[in-house]
């Protein structure tokens, strides 16, 4: 009894183990003139150039990508893949978003003043 | 009965707790940029620690970097393996600083990390900052297979004034020191210009406790400590060419 109560425990500090070596990422690009930035996480992908300012910060962790994107000028935002995206807040007033596709879900997005964008991707758990 | 649902927990938790840990991961980012541009990066995964940060002035920067994570193939050593490769080309005015890691490392969220204490494993880093104004391209690939080795490979080239500053350190830390556990380390530096050519190479093999070969180091090794120590410094105004390669292997018992 005692044996396999221990045997689980022991089980479950060796999978914690395992667990504490999944990979995590940090990543900020800033630029201030003509940019672009493409960023891939496995069958994701995210491009967004400007003509002006351009900040993104991503963070990897527990398997999701939370990306947020500070642009001003004038530009184009892609992306593609088969997870959710959430918008969680923009600042566009002058802009024009297209969205297509369904089942894939794709987007693009045209501005020519400013974005935020933060959170932007949800990628599956 | 009890006994069996207590079994039955600790696989399911076990199955929850392994599945995205170990799934395979694969990220690449590229950049291109005109006029004044900043990158800050930071990647772990298992026991290898990477950051690196570009700053280019008034200039033109080109980066490709991809990186994938899988299971390594001796889970019970170091749980991921990991690949990296690195392109960057830049004009302007470039500072490019990066950091490597394996080993007794502490991830801190917040930024930054530090060194703990190592028990039991082996520990090596390093550092490295390149300064260039003109023209500057860097080539890397970095591999980890998750069983304390590390393999580092870089080419880097241009013209302009360049300066490279890099530092290797590796130190075991172990149960039984001087007895079982072997660190071999492997590092090679071509440079190649007019104004300084140079070339060292090492190959080292010792146990913990006594004292590395030493060899053609500018700076080689402070054994204090049992942590060893070597300091590359090269400045060049005319064009230049170095590869250097960099191979930790702990052979931990």
């Amino acid at each position: 009894m005692k044996l396999k109560i221990l045997f689980g425990i022991i089980t479950i500090i060796f999978c914690l183990g395992l667990a504490m070596a999944e990979t995590t990422m940090h990543s900020t690009v800033s630029c201030v003139g003509n940019c672009s930035v493409v960023q891939t996480f496995n069958n994701e992908t995210f491009e967004i150039s400007t003509n002006e300012s351009l900040n993104i910060n991503s963070d990897l962790v527990n398997n999701t990508l939370n990306v947020s994107v500070n642009a001003t000028g004038s530009g184009e935002l892609k992306t593609s893949g088969e997870s959710d995206y959430e918008i969680i807040s923009s600042v566009d007033d002058e802009s024009e978003k297209t969205e297509k596709g369904t089942g894939i879900f794709q987007f693009v997005y045209n501005f020519f003043k400013n974005i935020n964008f933060f959170g932007l991707f949800g990628v599956i758990k | 009965m009890k006994n069996k649902i207590i079994g039955l927990m600790a696989i399911v938790m076990a199955v929850v707790m392994i599945a995205p840990a170990m799934a395979d991961t694969y990220i690449s980012v590229d950049v291109n940029a005109a006029g004044t541009s900043k990158i800050w990066e930071q990647l772990q995964t298992g026991h290898v620690f990477e950051e690196e940060m570009i700053n280019n002035v008034v200039g033109t920067m080109k980066l490709h970097k991809d990186a994938s994570t899988k299971p390594s193939d001796h889970p019970t050593q170091g749980g991921m393996a990991l690949r990296f490769n690195k392109n960057l080309k830049t004009t302007g005015n470039t500072t490019f600083y990066e950091g490597l890691k394996i080993g007794g490392l502490n991830w801190q969220k917040n930024g930054g990390w530090h060194v703990e204490t190592p028990k039991n494993v082996g520990t090596g880093y390093i550092k490295e900052t390149i300064t260039n104004l003109g023209n500057l391209s860097v080539e890397k690939v970095v591999y980890s297979s998750g069983d304390w080795h590390l393999y580092e490979g870089k080419e880097v080239k241009g013209e302009g004034i360049t300066t490279l500053e890099k530092r290797v350190v590796w130190w075991t830390n172990t149960k039984n020191p001087g007895l079982d556990d072997r660190t071999e380390v492997y590092m090679s530096l071509d440079f190649d210009s007019k104004t300084n050519p140079t070339t060292f190479d090492y190959v080292g093999t010792h146990t913990d406790g006594k004292t590395p070969q030493q060899y053609k180091f500018s700076k080689w090794p402070s054994n204090k400590n049992k942590v060893n120590i070597a300091d590359f410094h090269i400045g060049t105004d005319e064009k230049f060419k170095f590869n250097q390669k960099v191979h930790f292997n702990w052979d931990l018992q």
